[in-house]
């Protein structure tokens, strides 16, 4: 049985890794380009965030030139827009003419539970796998895909470092570290191929950076390079060691595994979030009240400037981006909002960060 | 001591927070309602890329400081008894946003926190905002949770052209310069208004994220994107409704969702909706022709205008 779903940065060799080891055949989701993100447009609401966009776009694309029989999405709880995602696909999806079996994963309580499809999840993988080995072949799975979230994060981490050195050589090694970290069938290998990728990728640090900056804000426009116009890249390009702040990882310790219901939540990693910050208060839902958290304490750790991103209209973003320039004032951190959206184009937010790079660089000359 | 309630997001819940207030020796004072000035107040505080009641709400407590001692901007978890759902994140934050855009002011600002979507949340609330406002002892009847529509008489008589539907999040209409506005053109052109505002029923609220997960497999996360659903759907099944207008603001992120999948639920049972967004720019002119062409559409549909 064949099984896709929509690209998501690094991660999305995670989710091949645990389809692949229940015993799903993976449908590689088509790469992310200008195609992708005009095709999701002409079939998305008008207001629908960017990530919601280029998902469908690239649902669309996969299921056009691949095909699929399962199309698997996370669900949630809201109030981030995200949660609903898996509700639309489906229907823009069918109305579009694909036919396929649908995979919305929603927690198993509380308002907005979902029992019968996710009964309908575990048979499926049970009839896939084979139903006396699955529990133990379910761990497997999950262990593996976890095993690659992490290394795949790690030399992700590490690439943000090191293209400000060289960025040729530091995309090459990553490129092939992160291949090695796909193919890899067991969790041994995936430790001995990030091993060996990120000496590989530390090797090419050198010397202080021209600044160091960290991105915040809403995580698909974080972790998906494509959805901030690469970004990542372009401050790489100009000399700046970046670090990402929310991680698809972070998320699911956080937020979906620490909502876990018990036993499972005795099994799963999770990790406490401190969001509290005197300027937001509220939790505004998706990274929002994160995104304002972080800022005191990227401040202590050195850095000389965040780079706030978010889909145009992104509702717990556009909150924050509110608060932030008061907090960015009293914790002392310059802070760039970017919103995207399908007419942001890469020459634009390059020639934003090159002037906010030089605020900060005459900024940090000032303070030294 | 006068306490400034702002009107927009948290209006529906004026009428029986003020009866509140006065119990406690406060004196309510409401802005007024929006007015050009209020919006151009509005974007110069809140500049950024957040949608158009926001700016408004902002505008209205820019008024609401000027006129009173004490302003109440609520921390609501929910702002309808509807068990789980939430309030859309922008109005959820705004007591943070209007600190952050108000800076000094900001001693001012009360801000009592609540969940009306709790059981017993509406009489927590109420202790909560007098513990706010430095209550103490003994506090006067806690009344049950009154929601407060400012509902629209119709000026004219009939007879009607048709009847049409108009749905929104109240804070849009019940704004002048948005939902008012439309309420009125309709009118002029000829058409009967039954709007959001009449049909809805706080009794009945609870129910709505159920009627909502029957038609889209899943409610909506905010509870005024339960009950404007709802409402709309069963205009949808009623004959007594020809065709629906939703009036939207730009970049709201819960009407992307809500309006797309009514259009849908719409467009499969051939019944007219329009999804009308308004924002800052928004002209009459252009409002009024697009109001009639749909208007002529109804009509055409039913054969009146051909026949």
């Amino acid at each position: 049985m064949r099984v896709t779903l929509p690209r998501m940065g690094v991660a999305t060799c995670a989710f091949k890794g645990f389809y692949e080891a229940l015993g799903f055949e993976f449908v590689e989701p088509a790469p992310l380009t200008r195609r992708t993100l005009d095709l999701g447009v002409s079939f998305s609401p008008e207001f629908a965030c960017l990530p919601f966009k280029i998902t469908l776009g690239n649902l669309i694309e996969t299921l056009k030139e691949r095909g699929s029989d399962v199309v698997a999405v996370l669900g949630g709880v809201g109030p981030c827009r995200f949660g609903y995602y898996g509700v639309l696909y489906r229907k823009i999806l069918g109305d579009v003419g694909f036919r396929f079996e649908f995979e919305m994963f929603d927690p198993p309580s509380g308002r907005f539970e979902n029992r019968r499809m996710l009964l309908d999840i575990l048979r499926r993988w049970a009839r896939v796998g084979g139903k006396l080995s699955a529990p133990s072949r379910l761990v497997r799975a999950f262990y593996l895909a976890w095993r690659k979230l992490k290394a795949a994060e790690a030399l992700e981490a590490e690439l943000l470092i090191s293209r400000a050195h060289d960025l040729k050589g530091a995309e090459r090694a990553f490129a092939r570290a992160l291949r090695e970290v796909d193919e890899a069938g067991g969790a041994d290998e995936v430790e001995e191929a990030a091993r060996r990728g990120l000496a590989e990728l530390r090797a090419i640090r050198g010397g202080r950076p021209r600044a160091r900056m960290a991105l915040v804000g809403e995580i698909y426009t974080v972790v998906e390079p494509f959805a901030s116009c690469y970004v990542e890249r372009t401050l790489g390009e100009m000399g700046v060691e970046v670090h990402k702040s929310v991680s698809t990882s972070h998320f699911a310790e956080s937020v979906l595994f620490a909502k876990a219901p018990w036993p499972l939540s005795c099994f799963l990693p999770t990790c406490h979030e401190d969001e509290l910050n005197p300027f937001l208060l509220e939790d505004v839902g998706g990274h929002g009240r994160r995104s304002v958290a972080v800022l005191e304490e990227l401040k202590r750790d050195g850095f000389d400037a965040a780079v706030h991103l978010m889909p145009f209209g992104c509702m717990p973003e556009v909150t924050a981006q509110l608060v932030i320039p008061r907090a960015s004032e009293a914790v002392g951190l310059p802070v760039i909002s970017l919103a995207f959206d399908e007419q942001t184009s890469e020459a634009g937010v390059r020639t934003r960060l090159e002037a906010f790079l030089d605020m900060v660089l005459w900024r940090k000359r000032r303070c030294a | 001591m006068r306490v400034g309630l702002p009107r927009g997001f948290f209006e529906h819940l004026h009428g029986w927070v003020s009866s509140f207030l006065r119990g406690l020796g406060f004196e309510p004072v409401t802005s007024d309602p929006t007015s050009r000035r209020t919006l151009e107040e509005g974007f110069k505080l809140a500049f950024s890329d957040t949608c158009l009641p926001v700016k408004i709400y902002a505008g209205h407590v820019r008024e609401a400081l000027e006129r009173a001692d004490l302003v109440l901007i609520p921390r609501l978890e929910n702002d309808l008894p509807m068990w789980g759902c939430y309030c859309c994140p922008k109005s959820k934050g705004m007591a943070d946003v209007a600190r952050a855009l108000f800076g000094s002011e900001e001693v001012r600002i009360v801000s009592p926190r609540g969940n009306l979507g709790e059981k017993r949340g509406d009489e927590l609330f109420l202790r909560e905002l007098a513990k706010a406002l430095g209550v103490e002892g003994s506090l006067p009847p806690l009344s049950p949770l009154r929601v407060d529509l400012r509902r629209r008489r119709s000026r004219r008589e009939g007879p009607f052209s048709a009847r049409v539907g108009l749905v929104g999040y109240p804070y849009i209409l019940m704004d002048e310069q948005l939902g008012g506005v439309v309420f009125s053109r309709l009118e002029s052109a000829g058409a009967e208004v039954v709007s959001f505002l009449d049909l809805f029923d706080l009794s009945s609220a609870p129910r709505a994220p159920e009627e909502v997960k029957r038609a889209f497999g899943k409610p909506f996360f905010w509870s005024w994107s339960n009950a404007v659903a709802s409402v709309a759907l069963r205009m949808l099944e009623t004959e007594d409704v020809e065709a629906v207008i939703m009036v939207e603001s730009f970049a709201c992120g819960t009407d992307a969702w809500v309006g797309s999948l009514l259009e849908r639920a719409f467009a499969e049972r051939g019944k007219p909706f329009m999804q009308l967004v308004m924002d800052e720019h928004t002209a009459d002119a252009g409002l009024r022709t697009r109001l009639e062409a749909f208007l002529d559409m109804v009509l055409w549909r039913r054969g009146g205008l051909c026949s």
